[in-house]
């Protein structure tokens, strides 16, 4: 049925999903369940209560959920009002969720009892609504909604999310994409990897973070149902796939090394499993070969970015000789690979990676000169060094972004020094990321500090103002940080 | 296998898994030498534990109390063995 209201907006797959499978299940978190007819209806029901509490086109509103129906409930009720929204991690600490806040100029918080507290120590008047947990303002057991409406007046061109990169500067920036961006992402990723409605996803990987944001805004657009798990745990992951006959499970590197070292889950074969997705970082070709050896299917490998969305998915039928590669790019997205004076380079020749897509931003906001060095000609200029062989498949060799990557989460080393210099004691840090055996990064610490310090005086500073993944577990102490004449710290003398 | 012997192997597997050179004694806080201090690198040292154990662990029953020290964990492992 041909909508009445605005295709432009990415609402509109619910629209459609209301009208044509209002019955399927749209969402499972643990024993609640959802079909896309009550999605739609709890989704007009928390877009009345945002409009009743002033809420209107063009505010932005902070989703600090975790994995949970609210949280997508949140997206969309936000999103319909023609507001936008700026999901958060729930992980972050009071510092990093003051600093979203303020950056994106928030209205009000959508958030759990859980998270309350974090919240409240912002010290600011901003609006904050429990929809999850004790003493909700909204919540999904009181709705009484028997109506779903669409926003009408709303343009592709709207923003409908902010996303957040980070980089080196100490500052993450912010992405927005529009609702046309969003659509386009939709499209073009489920076209390429021809998921459809009987499929059944899982979402452990962080649903605030842009992989599987878009992950979760595909699976929505096919009308498939999504399974939420609030955090890794493997007996949770496995009894989910098992019980629930999960087809897709998006994750981390670090998830699938885990799962195909984790004893009791090799007893299974996860026969329902048509695709395992690996992203957020390099998936080294002995994990996904010892995840094959368990479990009877190799990984894929998915690349994106805050910036663009899917950029592009390894498909490929004989996936065995082409492990490491991230694949072809998606539906209507273009990849080049150019050399430092921004010439297009032949096959197998290696460079930074250039996309343009639709579903990509086009600059960062508010900061006009940060954006003109990697938007240039409607292209976005990634960091990411790589090749493409004859076949069009796309291997990722290294990066030219300082940033440390664990487990698929970025942490920006600038940030980590900035925190640690607060220290009254420390006068002066260097962050670097370093490799454990296993092949994974982790960030590593200098400090020169101004009297005798522990490493545990470091970490326990650190633990209330960032989020545990970006404090190091490594700290040296040493003398003197090495610096370039004009300051720059030298971070290959660090060793 | 009495707790002296769990300890020993704890601290050998530390040194061994995690390239830490340094001395650390049962009392020792774990954190200081870069174990546990977020999940990544809490559910390594937890899978690393069931190698060297031969056990399962489930992570969700970890907190940094267990994690705390070699003598802690010790503690947790003799109550799972």
């Amino acid at each position: 049925m041909q909508s009445p209201y605005s295709l432009n907006m990415i609402n509109s797959i619910l629209y459609e999903n209301f009208e044509n499978k209002k019955n399927r299940t749209a969402i499972v978190e643990g024993n609640y369940s959802a079909t896309y007819s009550e999605l739609c209806l709890l989704v007009n029901s928390l877009s009345g209560y945002l409009k009743n509490a002033g809420i209107k086109k063009g505010d932005k509103i902070c989703l600090y959920l975790p994995n949970s129906a609210e949280f997508v409930i949140g997206f969309f009720a936000v999103t319909n009002i023609g507001a936008i929204c700026v999901p958060i991690s729930a992980k972050y600490k009071s510092g990093e969720l003051r600093h979203y806040v303020s950056y994106s100029g928030a209205k009000l918080i959508l958030t759990t009892s859980d998270l309350l507290e974090v919240a409240k120590d912002l010290n600011s008047d901003i609006q904050t609504v429990v929809v999850k947990g004790g003493g909700a303002g909204w919540e999904i057991g009181n709705n009484k909604e028997e109506k779903f409406e669409l926003n009408d007046n709303t343009s592709q061109t709207d923003k409908a999310i902010y996303l957040f990169s980070t980089g080196s500067t100490g500052v993450p920036k912010c992405v927005a994409r529009s609702h046309a961006n969003l659509l386009a992402l939709a499209e073009n990723h489920t076209s390429t990897v021809g998921w459809d409605i009987n499929d059944k996803i899982l979402f452990v990987i962080p649903v605030s973070h842009t992989y599987a944001f878009g992950n979760l805004i595909s699976s929505l657009k096919i009308g498939a149902a999504v399974y939420m798990l609030e955090d890794f745990n493997r007996k949770r992951v496995v009894k989910s796939i098992l019980e629930n006959n999960i087809s897709i499970f998006p994750a981390v590197p670090f998830m699938l090394d885990v799962l195909s070292r984790y004893t009791p889950a090799k007893a299974f074969n996860f026969k329902n499993l048509k695709h395992v997705i690996s992203a957020g970082a390099h998936l080294n070709e002995s994990v996904a070969k010892e995840f094959n050896n368990c479990f009877g299917l190799f990984p894929r490998q998915l690349y994106g970015s805050s910036e663009t969305g899917v950029i592009s998915i390894n498909m490929a039928e004989k996936i065995h000789d082409k492990l490491s590669s991230v694949g072809r790019p998606v539906k209507n997205v273009e990849v080049k690979i150019v050399d430092e004076n921004n010439n297009s380079l032949k096959t197998n020749e290696t460079g930074e990676i250039i996309v343009k897509s639709p579903s990509m931003t086009d600059r960062y906001e508010n900061l006009p000169e940060e954006s003109s060095k990697v938007f240039k000609d409607g292209y976005y200029y990634t960091g990411d060094l790589g090749r493409i062989n004859q076949d069009g498949y796309i291997y990722i060799t290294g990066r030219k972004k300082l940033f440390i990557n664990i487990s698929g989460q970025k942490v920006d080393p600038g940030e980590v020094e900035n925190v640690i210099l607060l220290n009254e004691f420390v006068s002066d840090v260097a962050v670097v990321g370093r490799k454990n055996s296993s092949g994974t990064e982790y960030v590593a610490a200098y400090i020169v500090s101004k009297k005798e310090l522990k490493v545990s005086d470091i970490v326990k500073f650190c633990r209330d103002k960032i989020s545990d993944i970006k404090i190091p577990t490594s700290i040296k102490f040493i003398d003197e940080i090495p610096r370039s004449p004009t300051g720059k710290i030298l971070r290959e003398k660090l060793d | 296998m009495n707790i002296d012997d769990i300890k020993k192997r704890i601290r050998l597997l530390i040194y061994d898994k995690f390239e830490i050179k340094d001395d650390i004694g049962d009392s020792d806080i774990l954190i200081d030498f870069g174990l546990g201090v977020d999940s990544v690198s809490s559910l390594e040292f937890v899978v690393a534990l069931e190698k060297e154990f031969a056990m399962e662990i489930d992570e969700s029953e970890i907190t940094p109390d267990i994690l705390q020290d070699i003598n802690s964990v010790a503690k947790y492992l003799i109550a799972k063995l």
